[in-house]
């Protein structure tokens, strides 16, 4: 399949202050001039130094931000940031909160319904799943929310940084998960990382930012080559 | 933000098709029953903040009830009959408005954290918490009918048209809610000035008097306040078995209309500039 998801063309995203008196003038263009797509099936790296528009670009393609300039046209239809434990009540349990989260993750009811109980399985909290999330350790509401968001099963998965979560074991097992549901062949990706090996295990192609452009795309190997080459000091 | 930038925004062409991205979510059904889901989960949750939990719905408005009670009743001894009903009628009305708007004004505000985490339709926090305060009405609403069934006047056929009333004040408190909280992310300091309105506004709603034991020339203004009309056609409808005024119907639900249309439109146009802001 070569269809493309994502289309952006000379796409820009830009912060602005506003000021209740005067006309303000610090915009701030996080994102200029992009211009890549996104094949189905793909998984595409992201690189670039602290403050280059990395997690900008993350929330463009999730549609939390729009874009000010350009035009971007997506065909995907649930697109989701693996966001560990967004909207947790504390007070709540955390069955509870996997119908509160798995909704905001973009699932359905029924479906919330069906992957209940995988979604506990693959947690590991046993009992502990219906006492209030207040109770969990930091390690337990990770792991929950990692199952919901693995169960999501968005059509475009974008991740920021961390591929693993809670304890050691944990962290070996959910990473291990997300790198079998990358390398498939269904499966998009987004994946914004400081990490050149993963980006080369998991990424066909890269695109390096720097402050807010995009000064390369390309094979992943070629283009982290070049960024190390060029972060490091000589 | 500027008179200026606020024109530009609404004339302006903008970078197109960003919220084709993640669309999912602004299905109307889906955002519904997210909405509910949400509005039950908190109930849940907040029954669960106190020791006392669920009892606090039915104890809160029983307490302003004393208060209000004694210092009107007792002190100024406005003369009413079933002061104690009449005052009730009027503090649930008035409780879920004012308490819905006032939670409703920082409630997009403070979920921008959440946000910026994944694609949600701003519109559902202020929707959530107006269904939560719904919710808590019926409740005062169960007490007051039974009350007035016990030391009251009983019902009338009137009462029929009460989940009309009820319609109208959710349309009002949804399009309160949704206006005010599409204007504290840009000027967060409203949330303090609307603490002020709202005691205002509680004087001038005939939550403890009547609107017509007021002075002929004070009427015609106090009937322009909606909340004011509303809370003369609950005990029109509840206390005095007569039908709801027509007028005053036509009023509340058509501010209620507006309102809730103005306040869509509005935190629908500005919720895709709050994630931007800084």
């Amino acid at each position: 399949m070569n269809e493309n998801l994502y289309e952006l063309n000379a796409v820009g995203v830009c912060y602005r202050h506003y000021s209740l008196w005067r006309k303000s003038k610090h915009n701030i263009w996080a994102l200029r001039d992009l211009s890549f797509s996104i094949r189905r099936g793909e998984t595409v790296g992201i690189i670039g130094r602290n403050g280059a528009g990395k997690t900008t670009i993350l929330r463009l393609l999730a549609g939390i931000l729009e874009c000010d300039s350009g035009r971007l046209s997506c065909s995907a239809k649930v697109v989701t940031m693996l966001s560990i434990g967004a909207g947790f009540d504390n007070y709540l349990t955390g069955r509870e909160n996997i119908g509160l989260n798995g909704r905001l993750l973009g699932m359905h009811g029924a479906q919330i319904r069906t992957l209940e109980n995988s979604i506990v399985e693959m947690s590991g909290l046993g009992g502990a799943v219906d006492m209030p999330v207040r109770t969990y350790s930091t390690g337990m509401r990770a792991r929950l929310g990692f199952s919901i968001a693995y169960h999501a099963d968005p059509e475009v998965l974008l991740l920021d940084e961390n591929l693993g979560v809670g304890d050691a074991v944990f962290q070996a097992e959910s990473s291990r998960l997300i790198r079998e549901k990358l390398a498939s062949r269904q499966q998009t990706a987004v994946i914004v990382s400081h990490s050149i090996p993963l980006i080369r295990e998991m990424c066909s192609r890269v695109i390096w930012l720097e402050s807010g452009t995009m000064k390369k795309i390309g094979d992943a190997e070629e283009v982290t080559r070049e960024y190390l080459d060029h972060v490091r000091p000589r | 933000m500027s008179l200026q930038d606020f024109i530009a925004y609404f004339t302006h062409s903008r970078g197109e098709g960003g919220a084709a991205a993640g669309r999912r979510i602004a299905s109307g059904y889906q955002f519904w029953e997210l909405a509910v889901f949400r509005t039950v989960a908190e109930l849940r949750a907040e029954s669960k903040r106190s020791y006392a939990g669920l009892l606090w719905w039915i104890i809160r408005p029983l307490l302003s009830l004393a208060v209000y009670g004694v210092v009107f009743g007792l002190i100024f001894k406005v003369k009413q009959e079933h002061f104690l009903l009449f005052l009730f009628s009027g503090i649930i009305g008035w409780e879920w408005f004012s308490s819905s708007t006032q939670r409703c004004a920082t409630s997009v505000l403070s979920n921008r954290p959440l946000m910026l985490l994944v694609k949600v339709n701003p519109m559902l926090f202020p929707v959530s918490i107006c269904l939560v305060d719904f919710v808590k009405f019926l409740l005062g609403l169960l007490i007051l009918l039974v009350a007035a069934a016990i030391w009251g006047p009983g019902f009338g056929w009137s009462i029929l048209m009460l989940p009309v009333i009820i319609l109208a004040e959710l349309l009002l408190c949804m399009g309160a809610g949704l206006i005010v909280s599409s204007i504290t992310p840009f000027l967060p300091d409203f949330a303090m000035i609307l603490t002020t309105i709202m005691q205002l506004l509680m004087f001038l709603s005939g939550v403890f008097y009547r609107i017509d034991s007021l002075p002929a020339r004070l009427r015609p203004l106090i009937a322009l306040n909606p909340v004011a009309v509303l809370l003369e056609q609950y005990r029109l409808v509840i206390l005095e078995h007569a039908m709801p005024d027509l007028r005053g119907m036509a009023v509340i639900l058509g501010s209620g209309i507006a309102a809730a249309l103005v306040g869509r439109l509005l935190l629908a146009k500005f919720g895709r500039i709050y994630t931007k802001r800084w």
